[in-house]
C-alpha cells in the first residue's frame, strides 16, 4: 500500500521529482543569468556602447519605436517602449538636412513601459537620426537612423468585420459605466430589430487549438 | 518556448520585485492567522502539509478584514495613512500568534511541506510570465475591476456607480494591497491575479489527503489542477478577477465543513465554535468575492448530503444510483454540445484536454471502488453544476437568468476532475498495494512507480501544450491604445462624451443577451480617463445619415477606434470627413470628433 498517512520518508521519488524538477529549472536560468554577466562584463575598461534604436519587433529589444502619428494640431506623436520604471525620463532628438528637433517625453499613466514624445512633423520616407538623451545629465540612451514610416492613416485591423458594406437600419447607443448586469441604460435612437442581423461573436473565447 | 518563459519571469521579477515581494509578504501574514487558528482548534489531528494548504486557501480572510476595515476608516475620514499601518498591525498579530504556536510539534513530514511549498514558488516564478507580456489586464471586465479598485482608493470623494457593485471581494483585497504598498493599481491586478492563480490549486490538497492518507494524491491533485487542463489559469484571460478570487474560497469554505461535520464529536464546544464562526465568515466573505461561488457552495453541501444517503442506501441500490447520476451526466452533455452557446464549456476538457481527462476518467474507476460516497459527491457536483447551466431564475434589477453561467462553469469543471484524479490515484495505490502485498523487498512499489507515471505524462502534456503568455483571443488593448488612451486623458475635455464600440454579451441560455460590453480598448477610456462613454454596435454603419442623427441625439462628441478586438470600421469613418474629424491618428488607433451635428 501506498503512502498511508505522512509516508514521505517512504516516498524518496518525491524528493527526487522535486530535485529534477529544480535543476530543470536552474539550467536555464543559470544560462539567462550567465548571458547577462558576460553582457555586463563586456562594459569593463570600455566606453560602453549606445544601444540602437529602431522600430519594436517581436524579439522586444528595448527601448524601440512603436509607432508614429498626427494629433489634431499636426503635431507628431512618437511612441516609444522601454524597459521599464527602470528606464530613465529621457528627451528625443531628431536630426534632419535642415537642423534638428527636440520633442518632449511623457510617460503613459499608469504604464511605465510606454513613452510617448511630441513635436514637429517630418516627412515620411526620409532617413532621419533619431537619439534619446537622458533628461539627467544628456546621456545618449539610444541612437539609431531609420524612415518614418507608417504615419499615414492606417487601416486598423479589424477582428471580424462580417458586416463590411451591410447598411445598419437602426442604432441603438448606450451608456457604459457597469459590468454586464443589466443595469446600464441603454438609450434609443432608433428601435432595435427583433434579431440581430450580423453574427455574435462568443463571449469569453477559448484558446486557438 | 520554455527558456523565454524563465527570462520573462525573471524580468517581471526584477521590474516588479517589491510589488511581488510585498503581496506574497501579506499572504503569508494571513495564511500565518488561519494556519494558527486552525492549529489552536485541531492540534494535532491534521498534519503539516493539511494546515499549510488549508490556510493558503483561507489566507484571504484576515486580509480581507483588514481591509473591510481600513475601508471604514477611510469613509469616516479617520485615517489616511490606514492601509500600511493596518498591514504591520496584521504583521504584529501574525508574529504574535506565530510565537504562541510554534512550540507545539506537529504530526507530518516536513518534506511534504517543502514539496508544497516548493510547488508554489516554481508555480508564482512560471506565472509571471504572464505579466511580460500583458500591456494591460486582459478583455473588457479588467477595466471595469480597475474602475472599481480605483474608487475604493479614492473612497473618501465621490462614491461613484460602480463602488455599488456587489463583488466586492476582489476589489476590496486589491484595494488594500495596492493601497498598502503604495503601487500602481494596474501592476497590482496582474501580479496579485497570478498570486492568486497559484493559490487555487494547492487548496485541493487538503481534502484528497485528509480522506485518503495519501500525500501523493493531494499532490497528483495539485498538478491536475494547476496544469492539467488550461482552465482555470485561462480565466485570467477573460479578466474574471472575482471568479477566480472565490475559487480557493470555495474550497476553503467545504473543507472546513468537512472538518466540521468529521470532528463535531471529537472537539470541545469552544474550538467548535470557532471553527463555525471561521466557516461562516469563509461563507460569507466568498458570496462578498462572486456570488454565484454561493450557489457552488449550495450545489456541493446538496451533493454531499445525497452522497451520504445513497451511501446508506442497501448496496443493491448503490448501481441505479450511480447510473442515474452517469446518464444525467452524459445527457446534459449531450444537451450543452447542442446548445450553440454551451459550445465552448468542454473545449478546456475534452477537445483540448482529451488526454489528462482520459487519465482522469480511468482513475475514477479506481476511485469509485476505493472512495465511493466521495467519488459519487463528486459526480453528483458536475451534474449539478451542468444542470443549472439550464436552471432559470429571474432576479429583480437583472432579468431572466440561469443559476449558472457557461464561463463559470467552464472555469470551475477542474475541481470536481482534480479531486476525482487525485481521490483515483489514492484508489490505484490501494488496489496495486493488495495485489503485491508481499513484494516488501523492492525500493518502490508499483502504485508508486504508476504515480510517477501518471504525473510524468501530465507534465509531458504541459511541456506541448499549455503556455503561460496571455492569449491572443481576450486581448483589447494594443500599444498604440495606450498612447492613444493618455493622449485622450490629456486633450479631451473633462466633460467629453466618448463614443466606443460594443458587442452583446450572451453567456446564458437565453434567447435576450445579457447586456452590452466593450469591443475595444474603449473599455479602458473611461477607467483610464474619468471621461464619459457610450456604447454603439462595432458593426454599426458610419456612412449612414442614421447612425450620424443617433449620435447627435446623445451628444455623442469624440468616437474611439481602438487597435484591436471588435472595433469600429475606420474607413467608413475616415471617408466622412463632413461628419467626423481625425484628431488623433496612429497606425493603428484614431479619435474622431463628431462635427456634423450642427
Amino acid at each position: 500500500m501506498a503512502a498511508v498517512g505522512d509516508t514521505v520518508n517512504r516516498n524518496p521519488w518525491m524528493v527526487g521529482g522535486t530535485v529534477i524538477l529544480f535543476l530543470l529549472m536552474m539550467i536555464p536560468g543559470s544560462l539567462f543569468l550567465r548571458n547577462e554577466w558576460l553582457s555586463m562584463q563586456a562594459g569593463v575598461n570600455q566606453r560602453e556602447p549606445v544601444p540602437g534604436l529602431g522600430y519594436c519587433s517581436s524579439d522586444q529589444v528595448t527601448p524601440c519605436v512603436v509607432s508614429f502619428s498626427l494629433n489634431a494640431d499636426g503635431q507628431m506623436i512618437v511612441s516609444i517602449l522601454t524597459e521599464g520604471p527602470r528606464f530613465p525620463n529621457f528627451y528625443l532628438r531628431i536630426k534632419h538636412g535642415k537642423g534638428e528637433n527636440t520633442y518632449p517625453c511623457q510617460r503613459v499613466k499608469g504604464s511605465a513601459t510606454y513613452v510617448y514624445c511630441t513635436g514637429a512633423p517630418l516627412p515620411l520616407g526620409e532617413t532621419f537620426q533619431f537619439f534619446l538623451f537622458s533628461l539627467n545629465g544628456e546621456m545618449t540612451l539610444a541612437q539609431g537612423n531609420f524612415p518614418i514610416i507608417g504615419m499615414a492613416l492606417g487601416t486598423p485591423d479589424i477582428f471580424s468585420s462580417p458586416t463590411l458594406g451591410t447598411p445598419s437600419p437602426s442604432v441603438t447607443v448606450s451608456v457604459t459605466g457597469t459590468l454586464p448586469s443589466g443595469t446600464s441604460t441603454p438609450i434609443q435612437a432608433t428601435p432595435t430589430p427583433p434579431t440581430p442581423s450580423y453574427p455574435n461573436p462568443t463571449a469569453y473565447p477559448n484558446p486557438k487549438p | 518556448m520554455h527558456v523565454d518563459v524563465l527570462s520573462d519571469s525573471f524580468s517581471v521579477l526584477v521590474n516588479h520585485w517589491q510589488l511581488i515581494s510585498g503581496t506574497l509578504l501579506i499572504l503569508v501574514l494571513g495564511q500565518i492567522l488561519v494556519w494558527s487558528l486552525l492549529k489552536a482548534s485541531f492540534d494535532e489531528r491534521l498534519t503539516r502539509g493539511e494546515y499549510y494548504s488549508l490556510s493558503l486557501a483561507g489566507w484571504m480572510l484576515p486580509i480581507s478584514l483588514a481591509a473591510g476595515i481600513w475601508l471604514l476608516l477611510g469613509r469616516v475620514q479617520m485615517s489616511t495613512a490606514g492601509a500600511p499601518l493596518l498591514t504591520i498591525l496584521v504583521a504584529i498579530v501574525a508574529l504574535s500568534f506565530l510565537l504562541r504556536t510554534r512550540e507545539r510539534m506537529l504530526p507530518g513530514s516536513k518534506t511534504i511541506v517543502f514539496i508544497l511549498i516548493a510547488i508554489f514558488a516554481v508555480s508564482i516564478f512560471l506565472r509571471l510570465a504572464f505579466v511580460s507580456q500583458a500591456v494591460i489586464p486582459q478583455y473588457f471586465d479588467s477595466a471595469q475591476h480597475y474602475l472599481i479598485i480605483k474608487n475604493l482608493i479614492n473612497s473618501a470623494g465621490p462614491v461613484t456607480q460602480a463602488t455599488t457593485y456587489y463583488h466586492m471581494g476582489f476589489h476590496l483585497l486589491t484595494a488594500f494591497v495596492t493601497s498598502s504598498l503604495r503601487t500602481e493599481t494596474i501592476n497590482t491586478i496582474l501580479i496579485l491575479g497570478q498570486v492568486i492563480l497559484v493559490t487555487i490549486p494547492l487548496s485541493v490538497f487538503f481534502l484528497i489527503k485528509h480522506e485518503t492518507q495519501s500525500s501523493a494524491a493531494g499532490i497528483f491533485a495539485i498538478l491536475l489542477a494547476t496544469v492539467g487542463w488550461y482552465m482555470p489559469a485561462y480565466a485570467v484571460n477573460w479578466g474574471k478577477y472575482p471568479a477566480l478570487t472565490s475559487l480557493p474560497l470555495i474550497t476553503f469554505v467545504f473543507s472546513l465543513a468537512y472538518l466540521s461535520v468529521r470532528y463535531r464529536n471529537s472537539l470541545s464546544t469552544g474550538k467548535y465554535r470557532t471553527l463555525n464562526a471561521l466557516l461562516v465568515f469563509a461563507i460569507l466573505l466568498s458570496g462578498l468575492t462572486h456570488s454565484r461561488s454561493l450557489i457552488i457552495l449550495a450545489i456541493i453541501a446538496l451533493a454531499w448530503v445525497t452522497a451520504a444517503w445513497w451511501q446508506n442506501l442497501p448496496r443493491v441500490w448503490h448501481p441505479f444510483g450511480f447510473f442515474a447520476v452517469l446518464l444525467g451526466i452524459i445527457w446534459l452533455s449531450v444537451l450543452t454540445h447542442t446548445e450553440n452557446i454551451f459550445g465552448p464549456l468542454f473545449d478546456p476538457y475534452w477537445n483540448q484536454g482529451w488526454f489528462v481527462t482520459s487519465i482522469v476518467l480511468f482513475l475514477s474507476l479506481f476511485a469509485l471502488w476505493a472512495y465511493p460516497k466521495l467519488t459519487f459527491a463528486v459526480l453528483l457536483v458536475i451534474l449539478l453544476l451542468l444542470g443549472s447551466l439550464f436552471m432559470p431564475i429571474t432576479v429583480p434589477g437583472y432579468g431572466n437568468l440561469t443559476l449558472l453561467d457557461r464561463p463559470f462553469v467552464e472555469m470551475l469543471l477542474y475541481l470536481p476532475l482534480a479531486l476525482l484524479g487525485g481521490a483515483g490515484l489514492a484508489g490505484l495505490e490501494q488496489s496495486i498495494g493488495r495485489v503485491t502485498a508481499g513484494w516488501h523487498k523492492a525500493s518502490l512499489l508499483p502504485g508508486q512507480v504508476i504515480g510517477i507515471v501518471l504525473i510524468g505524462l501530465v507534465l509531458i502534456n504541459v511541456l506541448n501544450r499549455y503556455t503561460f503568455y496571455p492569449s491572443d483571443c481576450c486581448t483589447i488593448v494594443g500599444r498604440d491604445d495606450l498612447v492613444a488612451l493618455d493622449w485622450v486623458d490629456r486633450n479631451l475635455p473633462p466633460e467629453a462624451r466618448v463614443l466606443i464600440s460594443s458587442t452583446e454579451l450572451r453567456v446564458l441560455a437565453t434567447d435576450s443577451p445579457q447586456g452590452l460590453v466593450s469591443g475595444d480598448a474603449g473599455a479602458w477610456v473611461h477607467p483610464l480617463t474619468g471621461r464619459a462613454t457610450l456604447f454603439l454596435p462595432y458593426h454599426s454603419d458610419f456612412t449612414q445619415q442614421t447612425t450620424l442623427e443617433a449620435l447627435c441625439q446623445v451628444d455623442a462628441e469624440y468616437i474611439y477606434v481602438g487597435e484591436t478586438g471588435l472595433t469600429f470600421n475606420n474607413e467608413q469613418l475616415a471617408s466622412q470627413p463632413d461628419w467626423y474629424k481625425n484628431l488623433l491618428s496612429t497606425p493603428k488607433v484614431q479619435v474622431y470628433q463628431v462635427t456634423g451635428c450642427n
